[in-house]
């Protein structure tokens, strides 16, 4: 007598599982006893949910639990279509979302021909198509960035100038307006939500000296005053970069709220140490309702130079000092509690990305 | 603006004038360090403008004006309050800029000494700035005390560059300062900043050093971290053909090291490709 048995189907990792057959050789009986379809159950997207920034995009998969071995498995060979209930939100792509806009929306992934279901003894195993749905969001993202920088061409500073001809010459240093410069910086990109920070990025600015006969127009600095000499006390007479390595940043999270710390200290690289521009900025930015996020700024820094904070390229806090005087800077730069300038804004609405 | 508005209100007074005719009035130096020794103990100091516009007369004060004003500012440079201290430095750091200084200045140098040992670094640092930024030139005396200071563990703040800064540019030719500033920046307890912030105050085209100059060829070893070994770059440039010359092998090294920061690199390679030939060899 013969005996076959038969899978039910085969798949990349369900099929009929190891079961027993029991046979009587003598009367020809055979009990089917336990062989068993093992498909799959319990089927999820993944991440759990899905989060993506704005412009930004996450690999997806859908996971499944194998009936028999227990085993979570990636279940995307059977994926035949991935969908956005809400496309303007977040598009889909195979085993990607892409953030479009801050909301929330459910991700349809369709698995085709699978076995999906509880164990089933003993029965044929039948090829389904469902759907597995998950929750997806976006959420905003925000780059931060702190700056402080001097608002005019050019000004005085302490140190001890130099001597030219005979003449004695106080520097003059070159100043951010209209350059796009900045004394020092801090950015870094936090997603509250996400409770993410990263790039973190802190710079200084190179600091340019200047001695007799500059500014060469009369007015402002400018080409005509790089004669590319050195400490000759004539025109440009020197530059150096000052040190970074004090600036700090440090995030706290709480629901739907991000806070970014930013402080530091830096001085003139090219006059005596003693004087320095100081910050401590505490930036509160709130999710709470995703799609008008807000932030305010919690300051405390030095009356010179100008400060600002800008999030998603909007300024929620500017700075600046009322003078731009060798006495008004070297007072402010020097340290005298009375001088610092500290407060809170009133939370504004930010860009969401 | 309480605090200028009774100092303003003062003036007036000692004037004559109506607090009204007064508003346009600045109150002079002395005047001013008077009112702040007088209310350092209500908590009631002025602020930036303030302060600024009376310092902003400095230049054009006679030196009576600043004469008058010098012990009501060194017994603020004693304070117990550091800000009255910083208050205090800062009208002297004004008074620097006059090519007088030195000679006005000379009654207030041993209180600025004094301040080498005051508890806030900031203080110590910018006492010395203001000792070594008199013009002509600070009483040769201050200099073995600066060099004494270096070996000091105060010289481990922002006060020990700022003692390089005022030595390099007053007598780097000594051999006692040449050898102070090289003890000190072989300190390993230098933080990154104070080592590039004394790097930064060696850069200076008349550091014939060459003690100090070796010094500054040891920062561009790998161990030490980018910012300093920019610095350090930074500072042979600045020197000049001389300093690239003594460095130029280290320099080379830093130039073709393929796993060294671009940026590094790139300093390197201009400090090695810049002779800077408009200036005199030595």
């Amino acid at each position: 007598m013969a005996h076959s048995s038969r899978f039910c189907l085969s798949g990349e990792h369900s099929s009929l599982y190891e079961g027993k057959l029991v046979t009587d050789k003598t009367y020809g009986h055979a009990t089917y006893g336990c062989m068993t379809c093992c498909g799959y159950r319990a089927a999820l997207l993944e991440p759990d949910p899905v989060v993506v920034l704005i412009d930004g995009d996450d690999d997806i998969w859908v996971e499944a639990l194998e009936n028999c071995g227990g085993l979570e498995l990636n279940v995307d060979a059977y994926a035949a279509t991935w969908t956005s209930q809400d496309p303007s939100i977040i598009s889909m792509q195979p085993e990607l979302a892409q953030g479009v806009s801050v909301g929330s929306t459910t991700l349809d992934i369709g698995l085709d021909n699978i076995i999906y279901g509880p164990v089933r003894d003993g029965q044929t195993c039948p090829l389904m198509n469902i759907t597995v749905p998950g929750p997806g969001s976006v959420v905003p993202t925000f780059n931060l960035a702190y700056s402080a920088y001097i608002p005019v061409d050019h000004v005085q500073s302490t140190g001890l100038g130099c001597s030219y001809n005979g003449n004695f010459v106080s520097y003059i240093y070159m100043g951010d307006a209209n350059r796009g410069t900045y004394r020092t910086t801090e950015f870094i990109q936090i997603t509250p939500d996400t409770q993410e920070a990263t790039g973190f990025s802190p710079g200084t600015g190179q600091t340019r000296q200047y001695g007799y006969g500059s500014p060469a127009n009369g007015q402002t600095l400018s080409s005509l005053d790089e004669d590319k000499v050195p400490n000759d006390c004539y025109l440009w007479n020197a530059a150096a970069t000052a040190s970074a390595s004090n600036f700090t940043h440090q995030e706290t999270y709480s629901t739907s709220q991000g806070q970014e710390l930013f402080t530091g200290s830096a001085s003139n690289p090219l006059a005596p140490p003693g004087f320095a521009i100081n910050w401590n900025m505490r930036t509160v930015l709130d999710t709470t309702n995703p799609n008008a996020p807000t932030a305010y700024v919690n300051y405390n820094h030095t009356c010179y130079p100008a400060h600002q904070v800008v999030v998603n390229g909007k300024t929620i806090y500017s700075y600046t000092p009322a003078d731009n005087t060798f006495s008004y800077i070297t007072t402010c730069l020097s340290g005298i509690s009375s001088t610092k300038i500290t407060g809170q804004t009133s939370p504004v609405s930010v860009p969401t990305h | 603006m309480k605090w200028f508005a009774s100092a303003t209100f003062l003036t007036a007074t000692l004037l004559g004038l109506q607090p009204a005719a007064s508003q346009q009035i600045t109150i002079t130096l002395n005047q001013f360090f008077k009112q702040l020794l007088a209310t350092s103990d209500h908590g009631s100091l002025p602020t930036a403008l303030e302060s600024a516009r009376v310092f902003d007369q400095i230049p054009s004060s006679s030196p009576r004006a600043i004469t008058e004003a010098l012990p009501d500012i060194d017994r603020a440079l004693r304070h117990d309050n550091p800000d009255i201290r910083k208050y205090a430095i800062v009208a002297l750091i004004c008074i620097d800029q006059r090519s007088d200084s030195a000679d006005l200045l000379l009654p207030v140098v041993p209180s600025l000494l004094r301040r080498l040992d005051d508890p806030d670094p900031q203080i110590t640092a910018q006492a010395v700035s203001a000792i070594g930024s008199m013009k002509p030139k600070p009483p040769s005396y201050i200099i073995p005390v600066f060099v004494q200071f270096l070996s000091t563990k105060n010289a481990k703040t922002l006060a020990g560059p700022a003692v390089v800064f005022a030595l390099v540019r007053l007598a780097s030719d000594q051999a006692a300062v040449g050898q102070a500033i090289a003890r000190f920046m072989q300190e390993n307890d230098l933080n990154v900043e104070l080592r590039v912030d004394t790097l930064n105050a060696l850069a200076l085209r008349s550091m014939h050093n060459d003690q100090i100059i070796q010094q500054i060829i040891q920062k561009l070893a790998p161990s030490e971290s980018l910012e300093v070994r920019l610095a350090a770059i930074n500072a042979l440039e600045s020197i000049g053909p001389h300093a690239v010359q003594m460095g130029r092998e280290q320099l080379a090294e830093v130039a073709q090291n393929n796993e060294e920061s671009p940026q590094v690199r790139n300093a390197a390679k201009h400090a090695l490709s810049n002779p800077r030939k408009n200036e005199i060899m030595y």
